[in-house]
């Protein structure tokens, strides 16, 4: 979806074309799920999420300011939602670690590599949910969502070089905590 | 830049450009004098090899496919939000409609929903005009065409036909994928209970003064409702993605 395009659905829509809506639910509902998931590890919570970042941005949509990029404005939504549901929130009830088992990776190739790739990411995922919330959205953004750091800034709403500390905060307990993890498997 | 560098050898500035490079704010050739660099901190490129492994693992973290009916039960939701009945009626009586006539547009196939609405209810304001005057006026005509019970009904015709456009029109307002289908559907029929009606007028009344509303009332309705079919297929082109 070009910005041309974007433009005129939103127009759509703010004529009271309820259907075209439809359209901008379909283009984002995977990046803004994958957001909400990847920071709460609930899936039926980032189900709810991602339903009311649609309405709260549905019904927002009369601000959104055209000269702005739709995507980091409804990231913006998102985030504001999954930072509030954070906030609130008891521990998450699905495992993180069960969850993840499930999760395909890319190398078809090599089977066992396949696998030690698979218990990597596995970790490295149980290591995120241990990330403070807002250095979590910052390396989620980057990597996960492969946000420029720019985008990551206007987003998360802090400065360009407070988001590149975030995320290079987050790269460093990553490892710690990594590192943590894979010590206290292997101690008796 | 191997100034740079070899002053970068110390621990400290050997870190920040460490930092430097996973933040992409290093230039290839930077990088590939930083690695160079690191073979000679063997404990800081450990960690610089850590570091990269771990950016490149969150890159590779897999995409989890929504729920499938993730979409109905957003639009779902906002179908919920919709006001009353009576609160949409009062915003379509009270509230101004922004729309313009620019027949060049129409045809285009530009039209938004509130135009090609517009345009419904001026052709239904239309027949309301021809209606009361045939209505009113039909009377003070004489002549034995009068007797023909179809001719009579004419007035009662155009009157019908009237609210006919003008609830397609305020369908239409509803600008969505339903109303444009309603309105094609409605659009066809209206054209030919007009031609059905040219034709009884025609073979019922049979005099010549029956061509007068072949020629005026049914054939300015036929060219309408042309002009409207235009319009509502055009916008209904719009739905076609959906």
């Amino acid at each position: 979806m070009d910005w041309k395009e974007q433009d005129e659905i939103i127009s759509r829509v703010l004529k009271g074309d309820r259907n075209a809506y439809t359209l901008v639910v379909n283009r984002y509902k995977g990046p803004i799920f994958n957001l909400a998931y990847r920071m709460t590890g609930s899936y039926h919570d980032a189900d709810d999420l991602t339903q009311e970042t649609f309405l709260k941005a549905y019904v927002a949509l009369g601000k959104f300011q055209r000269d702005r990029k739709f995507f980091t404005w409804l990231y913006t939504i998102s985030l504001n939602l999954i930072r509030n549901h954070l906030r609130g929130a008891k521990p998450v009830s699905e495992p993180m670690e069960s969850l993840c088992s499930s999760e395909p990776t890319n190398d078809f190739e090599n089977p066992e590599g396949s696998a030690i790739r698979g218990e990597e990411i596995k970790l490295l995922n149980i290591c995120m949910r241990r990330l403070p919330p807002d250095v979590r959205e910052a390396v989620v953004l980057r990597f996960h969502q492969g946000l420029s750091f720019e985008d990551v800034a206007a987003v998360s709403g802090c400065s360009l070089s407070g988001a590149k500390m975030k995320v290079y905060r987050g790269l460093e307990k990553l490892r710690l905590l990594m590192d943590e993890t894979i010590r206290e498997r292997r101690s008796p | 830049m191997m100034k740079v560098v070899e002053i970068a050898m110390a621990r400290e500035n050997l870190e920040k450009l460490m930092e430097r490079a996973l933040l992409e704010e290093l230039s290839p050739e930077e990088r590939a004098l930083l690695e160079k660099a690191l073979q000679g901190a063997p404990e800081l490129l450990a960690k610089w090899r850590e570091l990269e492994r771990i950016t490149s693992l969150a890159r590779l973290l897999p995409q989890i496919q929504p729920p499938a009916d993730l979409d109905a039960k957003v639009m779902a939701r906002i179908d919920s939000l919709r006001p009353a009945l009576w609160t949409r009626v009062r915003d379509f009586l009270l509230q101004p409609v922004d729309t313009r006539i620019d027949f060049k547009r129409a045809f285009s196939g530009s039209a938004s929903g509130s135009e090609c609405s517009f345009y419904f209810i001026m052709a239904g304001f239309y027949f309301l005009i021809v209606g009361l005057i045939l209505m009113f006026g039909i009377g003070r005509f004489g002549g034995e065409w009068l007797m023909v019970r179809w001719v009579r009904m004419q007035p009662h015709i155009a009157l019908v036909t009237a609210v006919w456009l003008v609830v397609l029109g305020i369908f239409i307002l509803k600008d969505g994928a339903i109303a444009a289908r309603v309105a094609r559907i409605g659009t066809v029929a209206y054209i030919g209970l007009l031609i059905l009606d040219a034709v009884a007028i025609h073979m019922t009344a049979g005099f010549p003064l029956a061509l007068v509303f072949l020629f005026s009332f049914i054939g300015t309705g036929v060219l309408t409702g042309l002009f409207l079919a235009k319009i509502i297929w055009n916008y209904g082109k719009n739905y076609a993605a959906l």
